[in-house]
């Protein structure tokens, strides 16, 4: 209360400047005439009268002075005065203040780009209420850590009669949906399958209409459908009639019975909604089919290790009862935004943000350097205003005054680079293939975080300069020689001591480089075991309600491959999973082996693939037949083993008409099928990039026995891509006219796509980018310092070589101490490059972290641009001329 | 500028002045400084000086208030009257002191025997 009157009226005072002084002038003389009167009343004269007068008053300007400041905001308008004298000051220097800014805006630009990637992967929740307790549900197999399989329906069902750490489970199947109208053209979208009480569980209410009821999610129901924001707004013009209206989604007509808002694509891309119960029902009856994803909303008081264990409780007693299905089936649960992170990313974005940390510390360091230097230049001025009646606590608010300031341009300026960052960033991880929540958008924790960072900035590199500076005694300072000597010994020691460590960090960030471009030249020097130019690639999806049995897809891959066959200078052929695409993880028995334990053996990958695949890449099985898809399906069909499976499990025998067994890894089917090998197919790498350790088992199944709904066509021809693409499209419209192609682009640029070869590359370049940056400002530092303390010694070497000093000696007096602190930076420097070799050691690829070419590399490097950055500075001053030196002074 | 110990004596300075306005009326800053000297028999050596920004406070917390007028010699003047908050926060003040002075006196009688 009484806080609020002063301060009305200090504001009443500062609209009025200068009035409260004169009336103060005119009320302090006053005061003096009227002591002088009864001084002259008591006999003094005048003169004496008002001398009394004068000394019992006191100070009139101290008075005045505190009567000021009361009267207005004092520091507001210190303050006011700072920051235009460091404005002032800024662009005086206007150099000092450009480098300065330009080391900093590239720290603060690399810390906010990381830091608004790792905000939206990492940090940042769901866009629901309490988004903290949604959480993903699914399962591990075998001894994977992590959640790597999802749960079949009937699990899911059992889990959640039971389990009551959770509010509410739900399941979903995110995939592909054809969307067709009476007058409308069809359109394919992303959609997902969903329980009745998904939305509920997410807390998210529908635009328009409802949500799914229990009653939608009984088989047999009438199908409705619930549009996405844009699906609504594009196809059906925004109509509120929309409501009711039948479409057909997969061909099966559906009432509309919803509208969900803007920014709602649950769960990551989905354009429309329906129940679960319109999946096929092999998603749905199969207990060993786990197709399906679950997630949950953790009950008030429940933590996610109750729900993990309640979950474990019931999956053992689901194991007792179904051991084929669920033996070794162990759920797992997560915060949900933590499902939709690749590990890589998770080991890589903490490291990454150690290393702008480090570079930010170094742009720091540099321009502590920076002011150090200039410290002498001002300790002139600094001595008078101390002189005239500075505090040193004035002196040091002024200098940091000027460190904010310079921060807050660096921090607007990184702040601007950051932008230009994150989009090219975005860009380069197919951003727009992220989960719709996962904007790398700034938000407010993206932007308290910069502003933080720009003022902690300011202190880090302004506190010492300014106390260092502050420092300076005033009697010795206005002295001419306190110009070049005075603090000079102190700082230095800063000044070296921030050389030694920026050079202790270089090695390190390079080495984080290096071993990330050797991983990235390692992924890209892998060899497939095929040439992938010049391979056009296109995927199709056959919609579950056209093609819900086996036999039908299997009659469709029959008729496409007939077809393809067929066209004249075109080679292609049917395969499930790129190369480096993976497969289907199995565990493989041979015939006289029975099912139990694990073998000792690798996994193997199982790859369907029609024939001609191998002659699209002009090679063909090294022995035996190709798969064909007429094969009768009764006995063991026929597959192909690659040729490395071939020469370690079939050691020295012929594997040609062996017959084996493939059970899915981790969990076991009821009566794992028998197949016959037919043939040995040629080594293609199905492994991803990031295992360089070439065992890559892969049986290649035949389109016959295992029709997926989802196949890839690849083709090759000189005719050139546009007249594959068109010719192979009109194969598959012959077959099915409503079957779109997707994903049409070169091999490469598939290959190219993968998570492995994404990650690496934006973070690898993304490092190495750091490492240069550290590299630069650790050289330009180093250079800066040895150069600044050869010219405050210009005069000494001067005299030296006038008495007679050799060069190498006058070398060695500059060279010396860069010397030093190179040797004991990367003495330093090189420990830490082995430690951060060990913290990257999940993510290098085909390289060890503490291989030795990049490590000598490194050293090597540094000691080349380390001795150069001191033999400029020593060469300049060796050539100096004494008598030109001498004189100038 | 000067720290704390101003501060102080801004306190107490503050007190004396709100005290003579109370017992002589509204007074120029010049009487106000007289009467305090001669109130502690001339025993505080008050730096009249520092009597202005003490008034200024004052007057900001809106305990006192100003406006011009004339001095008995007929100068122009400021004169300060005490208004009725400062009345009030008067008699606050005064408990206040009297208890903080009781304290300090019964600190300094303290026979030091277990020492």
């Amino acid at each position: 209360m009484t806080r609020l009157r002063v301060l009305l009226s200090r504001l009443r005072s500062l609209g009025r400047p200068g009035s409260g002084d004169r009336d103060l002038d005119d009320e302090i003389a006053a005061h003096l005439a009227e002591a002088a009167d009864e001084y002259v009343r008591r006999g003094l004269s005048p003169e004496d009268a008002y001398r009394a007068a004068r000394r019992d008053f006191g100070g009139v300007t101290q008075a005045k002075e505190i009567h000021r400041e009361l009267r207005s905001f004092g520091w507001l308008e210190a303050a006011g005065r700072d920051v235009r004298f460091a404005i002032r000051m800024l662009i005086k220097e206007r150099w000092v203040t450009l480098a300065a800014v330009a080391a900093l805006a590239i720290g603060i630009a690399a810390n906010t780009t990381v830091f608004t990637i790792v905000n939206a992967i990492l940090l940042r929740a769901l866009p629901f209420e309490e988004a903290d307790r949604i959480v993903a549900v699914g399962i591990r197999k075998g001894n994977m850590r992590t959640l790597t399989a999802g749960v079949s329906y009937a699990d899911f069902e059992d889990w959640r009669a039971s389990a009551r750490s959770f509010e509410g489970l739900s399941a979903m199947r995110e995939t592909t949906m054809n969307v067709g109208d009476e007058h409308l053209a069809p359109e394919r979208f992303v959609g997902a399958y969903v329980s009745a009480d998904a939305f509920a569980v997410l807390r998210q209410q529908p635009l328009l209409g409802r949500r799914f009821s229990r009653d939608d999610d009984r088989r047999g129901a009438t199908p409705v459908v619930i549009l996405g924001y844009s699906l609504w707004q594009n196809r059906y013009a925004a109509d509120p009639n929309v409501l009711g209206r039948t479409i057909r989604v997969n061909s099966v007509p559906s009432i509309v019975v919803g509208v969900m808002p803007e920014d709602f694509s649950f769960p990551t891309r989905s354009r429309l909604w329906q129940p679960l119960a319109l999946l096929p029902d092999r998603m749905l009856a199969s207990r060993g089919s786990r197709d399906l994803s679950a997630f949950g909303r953790l009950a008030s008081g429940a933590s996610l290790e109750q729900a993990a264990v309640e979950l474990g409780g019931i999956a053992g007693a689901l194991a007792d009862r179904y051991p084929e299905t669920n033996r070794g089936v162990a759920p797992v649960v997560v915060p949900y935004h933590e499902r939709s992170v690749g590990s890589r990313g998770r080991s890589t974005l903490p490291v990454l943000m150690g290393v702008v940390a480090v570079i930010l510390l170094m742009a720091c360091a540099n321009v502590a350097n920076l002011l150090l230097a200039r410290a002498a230049a001002r300790t002139h001025e600094i001595t008078v205003r101390m002189a005239i009646g500075a505090g040193r606590g004035q002196v040091v608010r002024q200098l940091l005054i000027e460190s904010l300031a310079l921060a807050a341009l660096a921090g607007a300026a990184g702040w601007a680079l950051s932008l230009t960052a994150i989009r090219g960033i975005y860009g380069a991880l197919g951003g727009s293939e992220l989960p719709y929540w996962i904007r790398f958008t700034a938000d407010e924790r993206v932007f308290a975080f910069s502003a933080g960072m720009t003022l902690a900035t300011a202190l880090l590199f302004g506190l010492v300069p300014a106390l260092q500076m502050s420092k300076v005694g005033i009697a010795g300072m206005l002295t001419e020689a306190g110009r070049t000597t005075a603090g000079a010994g102190r700082s230095r020691r800063w000044t070296h001591g921030l050389v030694v460590f920026q050079l202790a960090l270089t090695p390190v960030l390079l080495t984080g480089g290096g071993l990330m471009m050797r991983s990235m030249a390692a992924q890209y020097q892998m060899d497939a075991g095929v040439r992938t130019e010049g391979i056009t690639w296109a995927a199709i999806d056959l919609p579950d309600a056209k093609y819900s049995t086996a036999n039908d897809r299997a009659r469709f891959y029959q008729e496409l491959d007939r077809r393809l066959a067929a066209m004249p200078g075109i080679d292609a052929g049917l395969v499930s999973h790129a190369p480096f695409g993976g497969g289907g993880a199995r565990n493989l028995w041979l015939d006289h082996e029975a099912i139990g334990q694990e073998p000792q053996r690798p996994r193997v990958l199982a790859v369907t693939a029609g024939p001609r695949y191998f002659q699209t890449f002009g090679r063909k099985p090294v022995r035996g037949s190709d798969l064909s898809l007429s094969d009768a399906k009764d006995g063991a069909p026929p597959v192909l083993v690659n040729e490395w499976l071939a020469a370690t499990v079939f050691a020295g025998e012929d594997p040609i008409g062996r017959r084996i067994r493939l059970t899915p890894v981790g969990g076991a089917t009821a009566a794992p099928e028998w197949f016959t090998v037919a043939g040995i197919a040629p080594n293609i790498r199905q492994n991803g990039t990031n295992d360089a350790s070439g065992r890559d088992g892969v049986v290649y199944l035949s389109y016959a026995s295992n029709p997926a709904p989802r196949s890839n066509i690849v083709a090759r021809s000189t005719a050139g891509p546009s007249a594959i693409v068109s010719a192979v499209r009109e194969q598959v419209r012959a077959v099915d006219p409503d079957l779109p192609l997707f994903e049409v682009m070169a091999l490469d640029d598939v290959l190219e796509r993968t998570d492995e070869r994404t990650g690496l590359r934006v973070f690898g370049t993304m490092f190495v980018v750091f490492a240069v940056v550290a590299l630069l400002l650790a050289t330009i530092g180093l250079f800066a310092v040895t150069a600044y303390a050869a010219a405050q010694r210009t005069r000494e070497i001067g005299l030296r070589a006038a008495l007679g000093a050799q060069p190498a000696h006058i070398w060695w007096l500059v060279a010396r101490s860069a010397a030093w602190q190179l040797g004991i930076g990367l003495t330093i420097g090189m420990a830490g490059a082995v430690g951060i070799g060990q913290m990257l050691r999940r993510v290098l690829v085909g390289t060890g972290p503490t291989d030795p070419v990049t490590l000598l590399a490194v050293a090597g490097l540094l000691a080349l641009v380390g001795a150069s950055a001191c033999v400029f500075p020593a060469r300049r001053a060796m050539r100096l001329d004494p008598a030109a030196v001498l004189k100038s002074d | 500028m000067t720290p704390d110990k101003s501060d102080v004596l801004y306190g107490t300075l503050g007190l004396m002045v709100i005290k003579t306005l109370e017992a002589m009326g509204p007074l120029h800053g010049y009487l106000i400084a007289r009467r305090i000297e001669q109130i502690s028999g001339d025993q505080l050596a008050l730096n009249q000086g520092t009597l202005y920004p003490a008034l200024l406070k004052l007057e900001q917390l809106g305990w006192i208030a100003s406006k011009w007028g004339k001095s008995e010699s007929g100068r122009r003047v400021r004169i300060y009257a005490l208004t009725r908050d400062g009345r009030k926060q008067l008699e606050k003040e005064e408990a206040q002191w009297q208890r903080a002075a009781g304290i300090v006196e019964r600190f300094l009688k303290i026979p030091e025997t277990n020492s």
